[in-house]
């Protein structure tokens, strides 16, 4: 049994479906009790305040469950879906649908037909990793509403996996479609995060089909990088460029090049061994900013969800930023992760900061807000990591006073 | 392939009706599977000598996912298939759910590939009491369903309770409603109340198997009626019924 005693528990699939989803315009319903999606709109959804929500739950009661009230629950949504003019259902299923076997695929079938709109069901079961959900999702929106495009764009390009979970608020990402914009591509679709002055939040989706190359910047969006390779012959790039180094390396390989040399490393830190704790993908990305940018010699990740999948080896995968290191781990055992930061020869620490309460020395901790793990608390935090922000940022703290 | 799910009231005789039929398809050299869907666990035990296979839920209870599916499956007279799912002591834990689970391990063992069979049947275990019992009749699993009925009332409002499930769940694309069979109990005018029955249900009646001690006679040393002896009329019935099994597979692959 997992023990937290001073963390909490990350966030699982269906809050990883809900994540994928918010931005598209659709109505993700939670199959779970009453009160059941309480929790993701006001702890886990930071985006959602007040208002119609995107997210809902099914308002199951007991007698709900014993009578098999379906007709009542699909009413209810198709009622809901068609008031807010919602542009698709999604049903996820919770550790409720699970224990007691609901067959959500087949009340898709039976709201499809009664709301009019696209309804699609994803299996989380709320054991998995919340990027199993968002992957789940991104693939069940895809096979819904994804279609082959007339014809390719060159030089055009989606970015995966940009689910708030991971990658946090819209705005940290802006600094890395901004780059990729400047260096003569065009971004046709941001999973999932709508592009501003865009009026339809499906377009992104629509035209996704058309590039050239995926960018896929967290584990959520390797699943639909794969689909899009099969189905559209879209090869990706995989890494979330963090720093100067990142970004250089980073659209390289978007242009299907392989990256020059590491320059010397100008203003090396004080440093001599960081520990990365987070999202692998983002976590891999900060690794390549302390060793290229900041000479930091060592420097481990610890993937809190499993990464064991960016390894693999795929032929879609055209150029990867990730290399995993002999003292990388995939752990989410507060135990684990204590010793880990603990250990006396780690002088730096990049993480969450809830994980700070896990310390018993003083050591150098950069504070990087990890949605999953703390929700709303750090989402007003000021703090950057994609490309040059990035780079400011962990500056900033590297050669910054204090314990960060 | 088709998977037909085999219901009808309790007692009626499902498991006796499947396990005919399955020895003939498999007699005729047809590849057949038969999982049991009864915490009894004595769906297939005539297809086997008298014995049973190990239950698919106890096994992954006592042991854990099975390494292969030869753990969990037996094959029977014909080179059958033959599964069960097992299930709950009497009185606790929830079989409709249990099934799901069974179902979800087959797939994921891609039981289907391995064992290729002609015909899947499902022998339920009784009628459509909750919405654990209609797992098999979800998308993806059986794709008809056949009633097991005799002449008697209590029977053939059993079977008009499935056939109503079925019609409400026509829009889950669910399994449809392949028709009846006539277990006879010996009534007076029991196949014209059984069409009379039919027509008002709007379906048909696809095989009719009389009253024969000879069935249970065989049954008593671990054997079909077809396997005991295959020129007796009633296992010729069950032949015929075999046939017509094998037509709703060309109607299906036709569809």
């Amino acid at each position: 049994m997992k023990k937290y005693h001073k963390t909490l528990p990350l966030a699982t699939g269906y809050f990883g479906v809900s994540s994928a989803l918010y931005a598209f315009g659709g109505l993700v319903v939670v199959y779970g009790p009453a009160g059941g999606a309480w929790h993701i709109n006001i702890e886990d959804e930071p985006r959602w305040y007040r208002g119609p929500a995107t997210v809902v739950g099914a308002g199951l009661l007991e007698m709900d469950v014993i009578l098999g009230n379906d007709d009542k629950f699909i009413e209810n949504i198709a009622r809901v879906a068609n008031g807010l003019k919602r542009d698709f259902v999604c049903l996820a299923g919770t550790p409720i649908s699970e224990i007691i076997g609901t067959d959500l695929k087949g009340f898709a079938r039976t709201l499809e037909g009664r709301a009019s709109i696209p309804v699609f069901m994803v299996p989380t079961a709320g054991s998995e990793p919340y990027p199993e959900g968002a992957s789940k999702a991104f693939l069940a929106l895809a096979d819904k509403l994804m279609a082959p495009a007339a014809s390719k764009h060159p030089k055009g390009v989606n970015v995966l996996g940009a689910i708030h979970l991971s990658t946090g608020r819209e705005e940290r990402i802006e600094p890395l479609l901004a780059a990729i914009e400047r260096a003569g591509f065009t971004l046709l679709g941001v999973l999932s995060s709508p592009r501003p002055g865009v009026a339809d939040p499906l377009e992104g989706l629509r035209r996704a089909p058309a590039a050239e190359r995926n960018a896929v910047i967290s584990t959520s969006g390797l699943a639909l990088a794969e689909h899009m390779y099969a189905a559209y012959g879209i090869p990706y790039v995989l890494g979330l460029p963090v720093g100067l180094r990142g970004r250089d390396d980073f659209l390289a390989l978007l242009r299907g090049e392989q990256p020059g040399p590491a320059p010397a490393v100008t203003r090396p830190a004080a440093f001599r061994h960081a520990l990365v704790v987070g999202e692998p993908v983002l976590g891999y990305g900060v690794q390549r900013c302390l060793r290229h940018d900041f000479g930091v010699p060592r420097v481990d990740v610890v993937s809190v969800v499993p990464s064991e999948m960016l390894f693999k080896g795929s032929e879609a995968c055209s150029g990867t930023l990730i290399e995993r290191g002999p003292a990388d781990v995939d752990t989410e055992s507060e135990q684990d992760i204590a010793a880990l930061m603990n250990d006396p020869d780690v002088d730096c620490i990049v993480a969450d900061p809830c994980y700070q309460a896990l310390l018993t020395r003083e050591v150098k901790f950069i504070r990087l807000p990890h949605i999953a793990m703390s929700a709303r608390m750090y989402w007003d935090l000021p703090y950057e990591y994609a490309v040059d922000k990035g780079h400011e940022y962990l500056g900033a703290q590297l050669f910054g006073p204090g314990q960060g | 392939m088709i998977k037909v799910a085999i219901y009808g009231k309790g007692g009626i005789g499902k498991s006796t009706v499947a396990s005919g039929i399955s020895a003939a398809l498999g007699l005729q050299g047809y590849n057949v599977m038969q999982l049991g869907c009864d915490p009894k666990t004595d769906s297939t035990i005539n297809l086997l000598g008298g014995t049973s296979p190990p239950p698919i839920l106890q096994y992954l209870q006592e042991k854990g996912r099975p390494q292969t599916l030869e753990a969990i499956a037996k094959k029977g007279v014909g080179g059958v298939v033959c599964m069960e799912v097992g299930g709950p002591t009497p009185g606790v834990g929830c079989f409709g759910r249990g099934m799901l689970t069974a179902f979800e391990l087959l797939d994921e063992m891609e039981a289907y590939a391995a064992f290729k069979p002609d015909i899947v049947l499902y022998d339920i275990l009784a009628d459509i009491v909750c919405g654990g019992i209609a797992v098999p009749m979800r998308e993806g699993l059986a794709d008809k369903v056949v009633i097991v009925t005799s002449g008697e009332k209590m029977a053939l409002l059993a079977a008009k309770n499935i056939i109503l499930a079925l019609r409400n769940f026509a829009d889950r694309n669910y399994a449809e409603l392949g028709g009846l069979i006539l277990n006879c109990r010996d009534m007076v005018d029991e196949v014209e109340r059984v069409e009379e029955f039919a027509r008002h249900m709007q379906t048909s009646i696809i095989g009719v198997i009389p009253r024969d001690r000879a069935i249970h006679a065989f049954e008593e040393q671990g054997k079909t009626i077809v396997e005991g002896d295959r020129t007796l009329p009633t296992s010729l019935r069950f032949f015929e019924l075999a046939r017509t099994i094998v037509n709703l597979r060309a109607e299906r692959n036709a569809a």
